[in-house]
């Protein structure tokens, strides 16, 4: 593909020397913070329902005080 | 500046400085020092993406646009949302499966090396002028409003922020935290002050009724206007093109949500951005909506920039000038009364009789805006180099004016903060495109990451120099808010073209996406030249023009069997 493409893969080795990632703390692979899936369409709706309410209040604004 | 003032600055500027550079030690391979381990959680994300597009210009230029013109500027960001999800869709798993550092090195594995080079080209000249305005935009302005030099307070503030850049990813992106906190306090705070500084007898509600009547309130506007920079449908249709073209391939963003240790992670930053950024925005618009009221029961300058003023006074214009400001004087006066009969026809319930005074208010406000275009007429006569749109000097003439001990520090602390953190991403992601997708892609393939890094801090410090050295350039730039997205919209639908084909037509090669960026280029620059369509329809015609280009070129000139490298993009899909 690319010289690029083969450091994709020898990536995951190098990441052992940061010393954020090797140090005291775990590497990203070994940890478990996200237990739970998020419900993704929910929160997808919820964003676009926000914007929703937002321009029905901007609209509302604007009128009252136009 | 008061003595305290400056304790506040220097304090603030120290501490976060400090915190960047502390952040930044011991970064030794690619991955920790330009995306920080991919180990960043949400809140970060979310805090740093919001922090990059809020650039001291959006603290300083977006009241005096309120000021000016009203709140419809918040249409803008309308489509922010939905690009958001759409990023997160989309976007968001491809990047993170392909563990690319940059946008651009994607498309190379979707199309070839002729695409990357030419996005990466197309963000390198975008971003890098970009980045210079950021940094020019708050030096220029605090320089001539407080009597600094205006090149000490551009290189200064460019070193501060090469000096947090150069720590990598995670510095700027933690530092961004404390940044965008430090900047919506200091608006916080200066809206509250607009708000106490009223005379007594006008409430919160009577401010309100004074910015509506006056068209202040202007938030949402329906009508279908192509010409109209403002209005619901460019901010909806234009609007979403623009953000997606952003956030989704422009590197200083994409950085942001690289570092997420999940897609996860990286899509609940950009799904909580997309969720307070237009509230955030409306927010700072209000506050320039009560400094404009303010300002209609306090006296404001003719015109805004001092310096400018300074200057006309002590040419042959003066006499003129004084004129003016006489004229200026007594509108202002007749406004005022004007304001008050109107608040008090409208606590007796009488509406016709305040909308008569309303309409009458209104045309002083045209009289008064003619006296000031007479000012500047006169002030570029005076001196052909003056800046003679004084929008973005109106909030902080408001601040330095009218603002207590300290505050006044804090305000320009959190200036100081917003312009650090828009242009330490601009210059990490600067150096890192230039170091993944040129240096490490075409001049030294073999470089390890060690040489990596020590080239990204060179690179940081060289476009941190570029940067300042726009900025040095820089002037006659109007409203500085309003040239940045200009300028970007200018690029951002081309790029957008791309990246669509590459995630949604997978029989397009190499060769038909940059020609159909050759061509959707073209496209835009002629409607910039030669028609007055509003500039946030430039991202559509560059992203449709782009892609339909492409596809074009693919079917009927090259065949659909020719593409001749990249991957089938149903590989990628999400």
């Amino acid at each position: 593909m690319n010289a690029r493409g083969s450091d994709v893969g020898g990536r995951g080795s190098e990441m052992g020397k940061d010393r954020d990632a090797a140090g005291s703390a775990p590497t990203p692979d070994s940890r478990q913070t996200t237990p739970a899936e998020p419900d993704w369409p929910i929160l997808y709706a919820t964003v676009l329902a926000e914007l929703v309410i937002l321009i029905v209040a901007f609209y509302a604004f604007t009128k009252a005080f136009a | 500046m008061r003595p305290v003032d400056w304790i506040v600055l220097i304090g603030t500027l120290v501490t976060i400085v400090s915190y960047g550079v502390w952040k930044g030690r011991h970064r030794k391979n690619l991955d920790g020092y330009l995306l920080a381990g991919r180990q960043l959680q949400w809140p970060t994300i979310a805090l740093s993406i919001m922090a990059t597009q809020a650039s001291a210009i959006t603290f300083l230029s977006t009241p005096g646009q309120a000021y000016a013109d009203g709140m419809r500027f918040v249409q803008f960001y309308l489509g922010l949302p939905i690009a958001m999800v759409l990023l997160a869709i989309v976007a968001v798993p491809i990047y993170h499966r392909l563990k690319v550092y940059t946008a651009y090195e994607y498309l190379e594995t979707r199309f070839g090396p002729k695409t990357r080079v030419v996005t990466a080209s197309l963000f390198l000249a975008q971003r890098g002028v970009s980045t210079g305005l950021t940094v020019y935009a708050p030096a220029v302005i605090v320089s001539l409003l407080l009597g600094w030099n205006i090149h000490v307070t551009n290189i200064g503030i460019g070193l501060l922020v090469i000096a947090i850049t150069v720590g990598g990813t995670k510095a700027v992106s933690r530092t961004h935290v404390h940044q965008l906190l430090i900047a919506l306090a200091g608006m916080a705070v200066a809206l509250t002050i607009a708000i106490h500084s009223l005379p007594t007898d006008v409430s919160l509600l009577d401010a309100l009724h004074v910015a509506g009547k006056m068209g202040r309130l202007n938030v949402i506007d329906f009508s279908f206007d192509l010409k109209t920079p403002y209005n619901f449908w460019s901010g909806i249709i234009g609007g979403t093109l623009l953000m997606l073209s952003y956030f989704g391939c422009d590197q200083s963003q994409v950085q942001r949500y690289l570092t997420g240790e999940t897609v996860q992670q990286s899509r609940l930053g950009l799904l909580i951005n997309g969720m307070i950024k237009v509230p955030m925005q409306f927010f700072i618009l209000f506050v320039g909506a009560m400094v404009f009221v303010f300002f209609q029961f306090t006296a404001p300058p003719l015109f805004f920039n001092s310096a400018a003023r300074n200057k006309v006074v002590k040419t042959r214009y003066a006499s003129q000038y004084a004129a003016l400001e006489q004229t200026h004087a007594a509108t202002f006066a007749s406004k005022r009364n004007g304001m008050r009969e109107m608040l008090a026809a409208m606590h007796t319930g009488d509406s016709a009789r305040a909308d008569a005074v309303a309409a009458r208010v209104r045309a002083l406000q045209t009289t008064d805006a003619n006296t000031h275009k007479a000012a500047a007429d006169l002030i570029a006569k005076a001196d052909p180099a003056a800046d003679t749109n004084d929008t973005n000097y109106v909030f902080l003439s408001f601040v330095i004016g009218f603002f207590p001990a300290g505050v006044v520090g804090l305000l320009l602390a959190a200036i100081f903060c917003a312009a650090m953190s828009a242009t330490a991403s601009g210059l990490n992601a600067l150096s890192s495109t230039s170091v993944v997708d040129v240096y490490r892609r075409f001049i030294s393939c073999d470089a390890n990451d060690r040489d990596c890094v020590r080239m990204s801090k060179m690179l940081t410090v060289f476009w941190g120099l570029v940067s300042i050295g726009v900025g040095e350039f820089a002037s006659h730039v109007g409203s500085l808010i309003e040239a940045v997205n200009r300028f970007g919209s200018f690029f951002y639908g081309t790029i957008l073209g791309v990246f669509v084909l590459a995630f949604f037509f997978s029989k397009v090669g190499d060769i038909a996406a940059v020609s159909g960026a050759v061509v959707g280029q073209i496209a835009v620059g002629l409607c910039a030249i030669f028609t007055n369509t509003a500039y946030l329809w430039w991202n559509v015609v560059g992203c449709v023009v782009g892609v339909v280009a492409a596809v074009v070129i693919q079917t009927f000139l090259l065949g659909v069997g020719s593409r001749v490298s990249g991957v089938e993009a149903s590989n990628l899909g999400p």
